[in-house]
């Protein structure tokens, strides 16, 4: 991995590289004290313990890209409801990103379409191909966590996994160049970050444009609450409209099934 | 609020009720009556919950939840009458979760001592999980909310005796 080039060409001002980690985000919530210029980047080629929603797991076969940035707090807009923004910001990064690599690369079959799963998976054929994790420390200092299954491949993931999972390998043939996609990962959220601050609307507007489930009867599990409806996309506030009976119903939080 | 001027004892359940009521009708977020040297203070969050506290003679020491409306990460308030008394409110709308994870203990419980510093749970929206200090130091003295309920913006999640 070769950190000074991207050093040098993104916002990223320390970084470092593992080979095989427990977790990238629990190292970046440690480097967080540690006084180290921000924002710093943490990646890893293997995660031994990657972290998902509640009791999830993230699985990173060989050849994934895991990586976490952490932020400080300054670099985020203190008003409520804005910070959370950030996770939109980051699926639209992945999005953007990886759109190039699928569209100009012979599929191997199937759909096609690539976007955004809300809030922030990002789907390949109706599979995952990357999932974000954020983790806002005490202190307001952000840990942005995404694993991207780019060189690995879905046969190498557990039963359980693999009928749910997508590889760019697996999906083009290509063996794509992690430093290659990190910079424009990177420069990507740079610009999102400062959105933020100026024009948060166009967050939530570029994250509808991107999402995959308008039109979609979804149901949603929120705490002991269920609602199903049709989604309406995504509201300026980053929340999913869904269409109830009652009429359009935002929902902030929760399992969509 | 015309209705506090009746001749019924405010402690009433039915005049209670009533205010409720009247509160969910026109979308009011405090009410404060007092009857000689008793009061009772309704406060109605944005997830259309109701608290109630009562002070004065022959009142039970509930201590009282925040009387403003919400304010965001604003974590701490003192209600009046109980100035001992902190509350630490949700800086978000999303889904309180009392421990880091579903195999791990709670942050923290009823009779925990905290600091500014202490991160009491997580608030979790589009898959941002906050971590919320307590931002006051005290004692834990209730828990306002279950692991895994939605919450809305400034829902006091905890109330803490900063003499504690």
């Amino acid at each position: 991995m070769d950190l000074q080039h991207i050093l040098s060409e993104t916002f990223v001002a320390s970084a470092e590289h593992h080979e095989v980690l427990g977790s990238t985000n629990d190292l970046a919530r440690r480097r967080a004290d540690e006084g180290l210029p921000f924002p710093r980047l943490i990646t890893a080629e293997h995660q031994t313990s990657g972290r998902g929603r509640g009791a999830n797991v993230w699985w990173t076969g060989q050849g994934s890209l895991a990586m976490s940035l952490l932020l400080p707090s300054e670099s985020i807009p203190e008003e409520a409801g804005r910070s959370i923004l950030i996770s939109l910001v980051t699926a639209v990064a992945v999005v953007d990103t990886l759109r190039p690599i699928v569209e100009t690369q012979p599929l191997t079959g199937g759909s096609v379409l690539l976007g955004l799963h809300w809030p922030n998976d990002v789907f390949l054929s109706g599979r995952k191909l990357a999932g974000i994790l954020i983790e806002v420390l005490p202190n307001r200092a952000h840990v942005i966590g995404i694993g991207i299954n780019t060189n690995n491949t879905a046969a190498d993931a557990p039963d359980n996994v693999r009928p749910r999972v997508i590889t760019l390998r697996d999906a083009t043939g290509v063996v794509c160049d992690h430093v290659e996609l990190l910079i424009g990962l990177l420069n990507r959220m740079e610009l999102g970050l400062r959105a933020l601050s100026v024009d948060p609307n166009a967050i939530a507007q570029a994250a509808n444009e991107r999402c995959l489930q308008q039109g979609q009867i979804l149901s949603i599990q929120m705490g002991k609450k269920q609602l199903t409806g049709r989604c309406l996309g995504i509201a300026p506030d980053g929340a999913l409209l869904i269409d109830t009976p009652d009429g359009p119903r935002p929902c902030h939080s929760g399992v969509v099934r | 609020m015309t209705e506090s001027s009746e001749s019924h004892d405010v402690f009433d359940v039915r005049t209670i009720r009533r205010l409720i009521e009247l509160m969910k009708e026109h979308d009011l977020t405090e009410i404060d009556l007092r009857q000689e040297d008793r009061r009772i203070q309704l406060c109605r969050g944005l997830a259309g919950t109701v608290m109630e506290t009562v002070t004065g003679p022959g009142a039970p020491a509930s201590p009282a939840p925040q009387p403003t409306p919400p304010t965001g990460n604003q974590p701490a308030g003192s209600p009046a009458g109980e100035n001992h008394v902190a509350l630490i409110t949700s800086p978000i709308v999303g889904t309180f979760y009392s421990a880091p994870d579903p195999e791990a203990p709670p942050y923290v419980k009823v009779g925990d001592h905290v600091g500014p510093e202490t991160t009491v749970c997580i608030v979790e929206a589009m898959k941002v999980f906050n971590e919320i200090p307590a931002e006051t130091a005290g004692k834990i003295i209730a828990v306002l909310t279950k692991n895994g309920e939605s919450v809305e913006y400034g829902q006091p999640l905890f109330k803490v005796d900063t003499t504690g």
